[in-house]
């Protein structure tokens, strides 16, 4: 199988600094079909990477992969400067936890723990060994809760959120632990509105910081594109985000840098304006076009 | 119909009365079967959450033993304990055959396999959303498996509440291996047994009516406990 066809370099928006992920060559296989192969991927910090493509493209194979949560079939992988898998090496157990918790997963479907709001981040926290009743962990908490809209909800049991609060809660439990590199897996993937812009108020946290999301969120008519840009000031808080969506109104609006997948391979990785005025491959331009047959 | 009413009769007075005999009955029984739900927890929860979710060898295996052990004959139970701790059995230097501790190994083997059981269900059926949300956000292994079972925990108190059934309701295994010794071992289902034989229904209606209300109350109170648990936790 061919091992995909990325078309350039781009990586422009990391300014030089070293790549926080590299692969190259990562496969995935299910049942004896390759259902992702990535022939070279990197990513620089402070990146907002949208990932785009029909169903069953890879995609979500991909941040699981990246999220170390599961082991690819070949191919090599660096994170956060180490290496995780290839060349015969394998990372350890407790190397792998070490780099998981320098990352955060945000799931399709949100699984809200049974527990309160408050104790499914006090519990993400503890995790990271991080007392859930210290100051700071409680500032964090009622941060994280502020930038989804859930503040007013933290003692309400999770189980009884709606769909939307609960992708929130979700992005909470990623904003909470302050992550290097957030992964999310099709966030506001059947929600209304209302809470897509909420989430993307969190997503938008994540990417710029605890605590400065909120604002830009929320505000249903963002004034321009130069306000959804990372803090040029570099906020050491911010994260990395790569993030699955099938919404392109959505990648534009966030994103720095658009991947495309086709039947698991990278097609097309362009900074987030060249990717919508100048898609080099075919199949990119179909699908912008509304023109690919799935 | 005489003999049954006079027996209600009389199990009240035995009941309210504070016989000696019949409440160190009863309390040895809960003593007993108590201690065998929290040692078959101790080791049958962690392990099924493990045979769940656990990836190696045998493990197929080892889930089979369990399910089938899970209707382990009473008897066949209080057989292998009465060997393994007769005088020339491998334990019979414990000297535990015929006191309670050989009737709480006894109650144990019942209770464990159904409460590992039960838990590798209620664990193993959990959406794997919840393994690969919680490794994707930091957990270790262990703190997967912690959430795991804490995820399935309602799912869990119910077999809890199976296993303790099993032990209380159990009589053959523990009229082997304890002997049902007045003042010793006599539990209620043995009591009961001995009682009805005799033709003693009184004290026969009154154990079979504290067994109910056991049951009844502990019931009672697994689900109040589970209703408690969704609620939410204080801020």
């Amino acid at each position: 199988m061919d091992t995909g066809a990325v078309q350039r370099d781009p990586a422009e928006a990391g300014g030089g600094q070293p790549p926080l992920l590299e692969a190259s060559g990562l496969k995935m296989v299910y049942g004896g079909r390759t259902v992702l192969a990535v022939q070279r991927l990197a990513v620089r910090p402070r990146e907002f990477i949208a990932v785009v493509g029909p169903s069953g493209a890879g995609k979500s194979t991909l941040l699981r992969l990246l999220a170390l949560v599961e082991k690819p079939a070949a191919g090599e992988l660096w994170l956060f400067g180490r290496k995780v898998w290839g060349g015969g090496a394998r990372a350890g157990e407790k190397e792998l936890l070490q780099l998981r918790r320098r990352l955060a997963l945000v799931l399709q479907t949100p699984v809200p723990f049974r527990t309160s709001v408050w104790g499914n981040l006090a519990r993400v926290l503890g995790w990271h060994g991080q007392a859930p009743g210290a100051p700071e962990s409680r500032r964090r908490i009622r941060q994280a809760l502020q930038a989804v809209g859930l503040a007013d909800k933290a003692q309400q049991a999770a189980a009884s959120l709606s769909g939307g609060e609960a992708q929130r809660l979700a992005v909470a439990r990623a904003l909470v632990l302050q992550p290097q590199l957030a992964l999310l897996d099709e966030p506001t993937a059947n929600l209304d509105p209302g809470n897509v812009a909420l989430v993307e108020a969190g997503v938008r946290s994540l990417w710029l910081g605890l605590g400065r999301g909120r604002g830009q969120g929320l505000d249903p008519h963002p004034g321009g594109e130069q306000e959804l840009r990372p803090n040029p000031c570099g906020d050491p808080g911010g994260a990395t985000v790569i993030m699955v969506t099938h919404n392109l109104f959505q990648a534009r609006r966030l994103a720095t840098r658009v991947l495309f997948f086709w039947d698991g391979q990278l097609v097309e990785d362009q900074p987030v304006d060249q990717f919508f005025t100048a898609a080099r491959d075919p199949r990119t331009q179909a699908f912008l076009q509304g023109k690919a047959v799935f | 119909m005489r003999d049954i009413v006079e027996g209600f009769r009389q199990a009240w007075g035995l009941i309210a009365g504070g016989d000696a005999e019949f409440w160190g009955i009863v309390l040895l029984s809960l003593q007993v079967s108590g201690l065998s739900v929290a040692i078959g927890a101790a080791v049958g929860v962690p392990a099924g959450a493990l045979l769940a979710l656990g990836r190696f060898r045998g493990r197929q295996l080892l889930l089979n033993a369990v399910y089938t052990l899970m209707g382990l004959p009473p008897v066949v139970a209080g057989l292998v304990i009465y060997l393994l701790f007769s005088h020339s059995g491998p334990l019979g230097f414990l000297h535990w055959l015929f006191t309670p501790a050989a009737m709480v190994v006894a109650q144990t083997c019942l209770a464990a396999p159904i409460i590992t059981g039960l838990t590798a269900v209620a664990v193993g059926s959990l959406d794997d959303n919840v393994r690969l949300t919680a490794l994707g956000l930091g957990a270790s292994r262990w703190q997967v498996l912690v959430a795991m079972i804490s995820e399935a925990r309602y799912a869990i108190v119910g077999a809890l509440v199976s296993g303790l059934g099993r032990a209380m309701a159990e009589v053959g295994a523990v009229m082997m291996v304890g002997g049902n010794i007045r003042w010793e071992t006599r539990v209620m289902t043995t009591a009961i047994v001995l009682q009805t034989g005799q033709g003693n229904y009184s004290m026969a209606i009154a154990l079979g009516l504290v067994l109910l209300g056991v049951a009844f109350v502990l019931n009672t109170g697994m689900l109040v406990l589970q209703r408690a648990g969704e609620g939410v936790r204080r801020v």
